[in-house]
Order: structure tokens, then sequence, then C-alpha cells
């Protein structure tokens, strides 16, 4: 079983190696050919993903998360027993999982082999159910947070004085490491190096245990940037969000936009250049820049062939 | 930037204030948040509290050990919600102290000490267990004010450790002097009792040691019997110190008559810590007291026992010269002359210059003429 992800996509791949209890490898690869990517399967369930949920991506999460030292990850072999890597390993597994169920790019090749066990037990149908739950969320959370550019800060002292004793997960405490008063959830979200709807949630629990509070960001030609597209007024939008992205180049989120000002526009290739920041600036979307990038390149090549 | 750093400190004393009774847990986190602000007091103090706890994670005294040696690297964060079956009520800082006292983690134990100092029900035993830090780091001025205030307190833990320190810096009459006006009577307590009776043993007055001794309840000390027998033997009481030391090592093997007494809580057992850290020091004494047994076994006749004891002391410190010594003499009574021959050349060559060493040469020339004269018989 085997085919590009132009076709088929890897949900689809999925659901039919679910419903028909297969085991084996799936080996997919993306935009990148010479980086594959292998899904082990038994009877239809994902138990693992390498490398991104493999035993050196596991314990590198546990330390980057300050969960475990170093050191420590390479002289106890028993770390990965633990429910804490248990847990980062299943969130790695399903943050790869959900970007690659996005490629249109690369290809698919399934080798049937027996039943094997491993440190996973991820039901895809279950995935599919979750990525959709994800992205209304992220729908409502990017609403509620000025498209996560709402900015948290810590309240007032006395506030932060008083109120219960809040129940906090490690995860918690790290976000609230990386509030300086000035990053916005989105840059939260990438200095805790953590799926951006997640750490928006929490930011917002945070803000109802009076420990945080949102400032709207400031106004920055964004959200007028955003209307102006809704609009139809793309050349507007476009000028406000190269002016934004003069002071705040790393913004992934202004880049992507800026590309669809640009597409409507009519520039394809500036859309293009837009994109290919956007990857940069992003990696946990490289999937979907990819593929407005493989679209607008698409767009290009058939002007050109209508002009000649 | 002193503006972002002051208002981090006033985020930490907030947020601090908040989580005043928070879990372990919690208090563990918050400390790594505190160090990561900059606040090291409010992160110290935090991980103080963390190890109070009796389900305190491993990362609570990772913080503290790190904090209490002023260093914020490798602290860690932790998802441990330990839940005991039975809650249990948190542990007083002396218990935390105490506990990493005991391990040897001296800079946690210094952090505990002092979060229980505040507190008056704790203050005498604390301050004790400071005094013995300071005394282990040979800062004797500071273990010195330390005691001061346990004794005044009337701590017998500190009583008896001043009176060690005393001891172990030389000072065997001063340890006697503290001492005397406390063990006047049967109801003084069994360890200044037994700490008196051997403080006049080190000031070479072996009679006043056993009259101390030999008061009631020190027939079940280990270490008690084991100095009775070597004053006995000093005196040449050989019976008497052969009883007390087989008594003795009926009930430990080992002689170790240096120990520091920590007190957890008003109510706990004293725990000992070995003055002589290490297995060198225990050793050391329990060859004391070995050879002391050997002697006795010697001058009473028993030789296969004494030979035994001999080899014991040996099989340890292959080089001890009055175990070599003492062994040769007991060949020699078994006209086993050759091999006396060797011990008393080797305890000749470990010690020449001794008393010891000079009579090791002198009967090993004898036992060469002698296993000369057996050979050729």
């Amino acid at each position: 079983m085997h085919g590009p992800l132009d076709e088929i996509g890897l949900i689809e791949v999925l659901q039919l190696l679910q419903r028909g209890r297969r085991s084996g490898v799936l080996r997919v690869s993306g935009a990148d050919v010479d980086l594959p990517h292998d899904i082990v399967i038994a009877e239809g369930l994902i138990v693992a993903l390498l490398p991104e949920a493999g035993d050196a991506a596991t314990l590198a999460a546990l330390a980057a998360r300050h969960l475990v030292t170093s050191s420590e990850t390479a002289d106890d072999p028993l770390l990965l027993a633990q429910p804490a890597a248990a847990d980062a390993r299943g969130q790695l597994a399903r943050h790869a999982l959900a970007t690659m169920m996005h490629w249109q790019r690369g290809r698919f090749d399934f080798a049937e082999t027996p039943p094997a066990a491993g440190p996973l037990s991820l039901s895809p149908e279950a995935l599919v159910f979750d990525l959709v739950s994800a992205e209304s969320q992220r729908v409502e959370l990017a609403e509620a947070l000025n498209d996560f550019h709402a900015v948290p800060d810590f309240v007032a002292d006395d506030l932060l004085a008083q109120g219960a004793i809040p129940e906090l997960t490690p995860r918690d405490w790290r976000i609230l490491d990386a509030i300086d008063g000035r990053r916005d959830v989105a840059a939260v979200a990438a200095a805790v190096a953590e799926p951006i709807a997640e750490v928006a949630a929490q930011i917002q629990a945070l803000q109802a245990a009076a420990i945080l509070e949102l400032r709207r960001p400031a106004a920055d030609g964004g959200v007028a940037a955003r209307a102006a597209i809704e609009a139809g007024r793309y050349e507007e939008a476009a000028t406000l969000l190269r002016a934004r992205l003069a002071e705040h180049g790393g913004d992934g989120e202004m880049w992507r936009a800026l590309g669809l000002a640009e597409v409507g526009a009519g520039r394809f290739e500036h859309a293009i250049d837009a994109w290919q920041t956007w990857r940069d600036a992003d990696p946990g979307r490289a999937g979907d820049a990819v593929a407005l990038m493989q679209a607008a390149r698409t767009m290009v090549e058939a002007l050109r062939d209508a002009r000649e | 930037m002193p503006a972002a750093r002051s208002r981090d400190a006033q985020i930490v004393a907030a947020l601090g204030r908040r989580l005043a009774a928070a879990d372990a847990t919690t208090l563990t986190n918050f400390a790594w948040f505190a160090a990561r602000r900059g606040a090291h007091p409010a992160a110290l103090e935090a991980a103080r509290r963390a190890v109070t706890h009796g389900d305190a994670p491993r990362a609570a005294w990772r913080a503290l050990e790190r904090l209490a040696a002023g260093r914020t690297d490798g602290m860690l964060l932790t998802a441990d919600a330990a839940e005991p079956a039975a809650p249990e009520p948190p542990r007083n800082p002396l218990a935390a102290a105490v506990s990493a006292h005991a391990q040897g983690q001296l800079a946690v134990a210094e952090a505990c000490y002092l979060a229980a100092l505040p507190q008056d029900a704790l203050a005498a035993a604390a301050s004790n267990g400071l005094a013995v830090l300071h005394e282990q780091r040979r800062e004797r001025a500071a273990a010195d004010a330390a005691w001061q205030h346990s004794v005044a307190e009337g701590n017998v833990a500190g009583r008896h450790n001043q009176a060690l320190a005393m001891l172990r810096r030389g000072l065997p009459h001063r340890a006697r002097a503290n001492l005397a006006p406390l063990v006047v009577g049967a109801g003084a307590p069994a360890v200044l009792r037994f700490l008196a009776g051997y403080a006049a043993l080190a000031d070479q007055d072996p009679h006043a040691a056993i009259a101390i001794l030999t008061t009631p309840g020190l027939d079940e000390s280990a270490r008690a019997q084991f100095t009775l027998g070597l004053a006995c033997e000093r005196l040449g009481r050989h019976d008497e110190a052969l009883v007390a030391i087989r008594r003795a090592l009926l009930m430990s093997p080992w002689y170790a008559p240096q120990v520091w007494l920590l007190q957890a809580t008003a109510d706990a057992a004293l725990t000992e810590i070995p003055a002589d850290l290490g297995e060198s020091g225990a050793l050391a004494h329990t060859a004391d007291v070995l050879l002391s047994l050997g002697r006795s076994l010697l001058q009473t006749g028993h030789l296969g026992e004494a030979l035994a004891v001999f080899d014991q002391v040996l099989t340890q410190q292959p080089s001890e010269p009055a175990a070599l010594f003492h062994r040769g003499v007991v060949l020699a009574k078994l006209r086993r002359y050759g091999e006396a021959l060797d011990d008393w050349e080797r305890a000749g060559q470990a010690d020449p210059a001794s008393e010891l060493g000079d009579a090791s040469l002198r009967h090993a020339r004898s036992a060469r003429q002698l296993a000369t004269l057996f050979a050729s018989r």
C-alpha cells in the first residue's frame, strides 16, 4: 500500500489501516524526502512514531520542560518509564501527527509486519476527532485573544497575593516563567515551544485564577489589515502588514496574512516569499505554508502559460 | 535592568504570599520560578518549606540543596502529586534538617536548621544541630556560640556534643569538667554518663572511668562496655576487661564511642552521626578495643582466642605494630617461633624508633635463636 499524499491524505490512510486492523510500518515523507517518518501500527493503532516521538526526542522534551536535567537523561534508563515521559511522548506524537495530516506533498509507503508493541496507543479515529475539536477551539481562542496577539501579564500585586491556592502544572509554571509583559500569547507559546492553542487555553485559565490578565495588543495594523483582507482591500492590507512586519519581523502570523493579501492583489511570487518567511518563523505549521506556496506556484505557472 | 528586577521581585513576593500554605509540589515549582526571576531568598524559603512536608518530591530536596549552596542551576519542575494513603502531617523543618544532616547534605541541613530556629519549641535542638554542623566544618567559634544557646535551654544532646567537641579538640579535662555536674545521681542521662566515663579514660583516669561506667543502666550500652573493658585493661584487671568486652561484642561488632547526637523533635529518639565519618574512624576505635581484648586474653592465658582476635585486627590493618607484636607473643608462647619471628620483624620494621619496635627487634633475635635451637633438635 503506497501512494502520493496529494491523492490520498494521511488521515484517510490511517483510518483505512485502523478499520482493517492492519499491522506494520507506515513510512511517510513530506516536502523533504530525505527525512522519512515511520509510524508503527499494531492492529490499526499507532504504537510508535519515529523520530518525532522516539526515545531521544522524548528525553529531550523532558529536559526542555525542566522535568529532568540533561545529564539525567543520559544516566537514568528508567526515566522513560515514568508518567511524565509517557505524557511527553504522547504529546509529541499527537502534535507531529496533526502536522503530518495536513501534508499535501510527499508520499506514504506501508510495509506489513507482525504486530509489535510500542510505547504509544493512539487511535487514528480519535486523533481526527481531537484535531477537529482542537481546530474549533483554536478558532474560538484566536477570536478571544486577538488572534493570539493579546499580551498576558501578571495582575497587580495585591490581587496576585489573594485568592485560593491555584493548582498549577509544570507547563503553567513554564508559561508564567515566559510572561514578561511584552510577549503576546503567540510569542509565549513559541518561548515554551508548545502548541499555541494549548498555551492560549492555559493562559485563559491563569487569567481566571487571577494570576494573569490580558491586554489587547497595541494598535499595530494587524487587526485592521485582517479586516481589510476580509473586505477585499488587499493593497491596503499589504501596506498595513508590511508596516507591522518592519517592526516585528518574527511574527509568523503576519507573514501568513501578508501572503494572503499578496495573493488577493495578484502578486503570487510576493505571496510565495511571504509564506516562505512564515514557514521559517513558524516551523510547526510548515506543512500549511508549503501547501500554500505550492498552490501559489501553480497559479504563477498558470498565469505564465496564459500569457504565452 | 533594575526596573524589571524590581517588578520580578514584586511578582515573586506577591505570589509567594498566596502560596504560603501550598503543598510541597507547588512550593517546589514556585522555588524554581522564583530562582529564575532572580529572587534567591524567596526561592530558598519556598524550598525549605517544601521539604518540611512528608511527601516532598525529590525535586524539592534538589532545589534546597542547590539554593542552600548559592546555586540555581539544575533545578527542576515537578509533576509529582504524591498522594499517600493516609495524609501525613507536615514534618517540622528540624526533622528535615536532621534527615539531611544524617545523609551528609550539610548545606541542606543548615538551611533547615535555620528555618527551625525561630520556632521556640525547636530552637534548642536546632542550635545543637547547627553547632555540630559548624564543628564538622571546623568553624569552632560558631559551634561554641550555637552550643551555648542549646545548653542554656538544657538540651541533653547539646551538652553531650559540646563535651565531645572538647574531647576531640584534645581537651578531655574540660569535657570532664562540663559533664561532672550533670552525671551526679542515677537519674542522669545514660548518654552523658557514658561520655563522662569515656572522657575520664581519655584523661588518663581509668579508675574514675570504671566508677562511672559501672553505674546502673550502662550494662546495656555496647560502647559503655567496650570503654569499661579498655579501662580495666589499662589497670591490668584483665578478667574484668574480658567480661566487659565480651558483653559488648554480643551487642555490637563495632566500637564507635564518638557520635554526635541530634534530635528531630522534642520527643523523638536521638539520631546518632559518627563523629569519625566513614569506616576508617569506626575501624580505628574497634581495632583499639580488639587489641585490648587480645591483650587481656593473652594475659589470662586464653592463647587460642587471643590469636584469633589479633588475626582479626591484622586482617583490617595488616601493619598494625601492636597487633603484630602481641600476635608474635602469642605465637612464641605456642612455640611457633618461626611465625613469631616474622611478626616481630614486621612490627620492628613498621615502627623501628618506638619502644614497641625496639622490643620487637629484641624478641625477634631471641626467636631466631629458639627457632634454630628447635630446628636442630
